[in-house]
């Protein structure tokens, strides 16, 4: 067996130390350094981008609730708003239906005077009218023209007879 | 027809002598310098762009990376971090002498006990200067087994020991008999091939099916190989760090 041959055994140890210390020194010096620091540059560019996401999120929870915070704001105060206005517009209505109708019962009471004035003065005016046609009609029954006393005395007292 | 033992003779290419010593230049020496060359193209080509997302050179590289570096961060801890370069070399190194191997016409390197032996004596002796360096006289605890009766020391200890010793032997054995039987095997099976096809055409079909799976197996046990060689290096390794 060609293994057992002692006397290539100098030669396989010489280069097999002198081979592999070639590559030994190439892999401790060069190889190993480079994948090292790529391997590195990896896992800190890793660690960068997540810290800087993290970061980001954050920053996007900080806007959302600032947004957040003040649309609550401004419908709290939208609310208060219309609640005044709608107060506001309130009291003004009152106002103004109070105004009216003050002004409608005022006119109320001016024209009931007025319809009170006008039904005393038609009043006033019957009788004359009643004197009048009791004298024509008198007039025309026996064709002479009656005693003006007698003809107010007799509209007075058929006026103030309750009949009908 | 060719013993299957042939592929493993070694042969020198240009002859070299230091004094007495021969150590001429051969086929294993130049399988050796290819593995080391593939090696350190890989690496060159995996680490030129150090892109942020990697390609699929840098991919692979980075890959064995992190599979020997959680290799030793598992097995040794944070101590076994100085060690990690010269484990990544012992990985990648029989890594691609076992699969360069496994190329028809290749030479294995890793099939020959002086080259497996070699490594796995400078880790015996590595990590047994380590330990010492670490721990002092308090390294030879080691032989004993934590919380056994001392009563039991007189055959413990001779246990513990010749376990001890015998890491390097079961270490490169271990590599060398799995690529020798493995391409013994391959050649034996290749000849069937040959010798049924030139025969009968179909006849030459079963083995060559088998021939394909055993392939496929040995590309399984190079890699394994390679990984238990490491892996056992940073057992070693953490038995000195550590103790028991």
């Amino acid at each position: 067996m060609p293994q057992f041959d002692t006397s290539t055994f100098a030669s396989q140890i010489f280069w097999l130390v002198v081979t592999f210390a070639i590559v030994f020194v190439f892999v401790w010096r060069v190889a190993l350094p480079r994948i090292a620091a790529t391997l590195e540059d990896r896992q800190r560019k890793i660690a960068d981008d997540l810290a800087r996401a993290s970061e980001l999120a954050e920053q996007t929870d900080e806007v959302m609730a600032a947004y957040e915070a003040r649309l609550a704001d401004t419908r709290a105060n939208a609310h208060e708003e219309l609640h005044a206005a709608a107060t506001r517009s309130a009291a003004e209505a009152e106002k103004q239906y109070a105004a009216l109708a003050e002004k409608l019962g005022a006119e109320t009471a001016a024209a009931r005077e007025r319809i009170a004035a006008e039904s005393a003065a038609a009043a006033g005016n019957i009788d004359e009218i009643a004197k009048d046609i009791a004298r024509q009609a008198v007039e025309r029954l026996i064709g002479s023209t009656p005693d003006a006393a007698a003809v107010e005395s007799a509209v007075a007292a058929s006026v103030q007879e309750p009949t009908s | 027809m060719a013993s299957p033992l042939e592929q493993f003779t070694i042969e020198p290419i240009f002859e070299l002598k230091i004094g007495e010593t021969d150590i001429s230049f051969t086929n294993s020496s130049l399988w050796m310098a290819i593995t080391a060359l593939v090696l350190i193209v890989f690496m060159v080509v995996g680490t030129q762009r150090r892109a942020m997302v990697p390609g699929r050179w840098q991919s692979a590289v980075e890959y064995f990376y992190q599979v020997v570096a959680d290799m030793v961060r598992d097995n040794v801890g944070t101590q076994g971090r100085p060690y990690f370069p010269f484990i990544f070399t012992l990985f990648t190194f029989i890594l691609f002498g076992n699969l360069i191997g496994l190329i028809p016409g290749a030479f294995t390197f890793t099939s020959h006990l002086a080259v497996t032996f070699a490594l796995a004596a400078f880790v015996f002796v590595g990590v047994t200067i380590i330990g010492l360096i670490t721990h002092g006289f308090k390294f030879f605890s080691l032989f004993f087994p934590h919380g056994a009766p001392i009563v039991s020391a007189p055959i413990l200890v001779p246990i513990e020991i010749i376990s001890y010793f015998s890491r390097p032997i079961s270490l490169s054995v271990r590599l060398f008999a799995n690529m020798t039987v493995g391409h013994v095997l391959l050649k034996v099976i290749g000849g069937g091939v040959v010798g049924l096809g030139s025969f009968f055409i179909i006849p030459g079909l079963l083995p060559f099916a088998f021939l394909v799976a055993i392939t496929m197996l040995e590309v399984m046990i190079a890699v394994i190989q390679a990984y238990v060689f490491a892996i056992l290096t940073c057992v070693y390794l953490n038995d000195a760090l550590h103790l028991h």
